[in-house]
């Protein structure tokens, strides 16, 4: 009797050992997991915020580009809405002046665009502070 | 981000045959640009050496002579080739724009973000 209750505790005690060990591995997958979770939500969140953004400035380049777009064509209905030769024939003097101011205009806003584009780098020259 | 664009101005010759004006010199106690009865001009005009009708054409050549040692070279353009080249000045400028506008929108997608990646798990058997 008294060796059934020895083996039986002996039993016992190899069950609880195990059940602890198996307790220790589930607590630590546990934490594991939480902390796998914390840093998806965080992913996600980041994702969510990374898209929001993406979706701005696409809309933003998207109506920059329209004004670009509709600025160029403004430019050429110039063209269109004047005849250079009848008023070249009739007046040279006045329309040198206009043509050469026009290609100074045109060729500053080249370079003034160029630096704008060279300044993006430039620490100072944050664009988006909200970045 | 490379070097900005950096251009020189270029100098335009428009030039027809229409005559320049050539006016009558004012009268320095009057201040008119008075005349004799016969339509000529009482104080002379103003370039007394251009010849009558004198034009924009001429004096163009004259010029160009002058600093070609009395040749006469230049490069013409037509009106119509001249809108061409303004239209395809525009499409550049057109492009570079919004190839910056493009550059600002990775810019601003890009720098300072959270980095967006999935977290590794690796559990215990």
């Amino acid at each position: 009797m008294q060796q059934f209750f020895i083996g039986l505790t002996l039993l016992l005690g190899l069950a609880c050992w195990w059940l602890y060990g198996e307790n220790q591995t589930l607590q630590q997958n546990n934490a594991q997991l939480q902390v796998a979770i914390e840093q998806q939500e965080e992913a996600i969140e980041a994702i969510k915020e990374s898209y929001e953004k993406q979706g701005e400035s696409l809309n933003a380049m998207i109506n920059k580009n329209a004004q670009i777009e509709a600025e160029a064509a403004r430019y050429m209905d110039i063209f269109k809405r004047h005849n250079l030769n009848k008023l070249a024939i009739a007046k040279p003097g006045l329309l040198e002046t206009k043509v050469n101011r026009g290609t100074k205009d045109v060729f500053d806003t080249i370079e003034n665009d160029s630096r704008e584009l060279d300044s993006l780098d430039d620490p100072s020259g944050d664009i988006n502070p909200n970045n | 981000m490379p070097r900005g664009i950096d251009l020189e101005d270029i100098k335009w010759h428009v030039v027809s045959t229409a005559p320049i004006a050539n006016p009558c010199v004012k009268d320095a106690e009057s201040g008119k640009r008075e005349k004799n009865e016969d339509g000529s001009c009482k104080n002379g005009k103003e370039n007394p050496d251009w010849p009558e009708g004198y034009s924009y054409l001429d004096r163009f050549l004259e010029e160009n002579a002058e600093q070609n040692n009395g040749d006469i070279v230049f490069m013409a353009i037509s009106i119509g080739d001249y809108e061409i080249m303004s239209g395809n000045m525009q499409e550049l400028r057109r492009y570079i724009r919004e190839v910056q506008e493009v550059v600002v929108y990775y810019r601003n997608v890009t720098i300072n973000d959270k980095p967006a990646v999935g977290a590794k798990v690796q559990l215990k058997d």
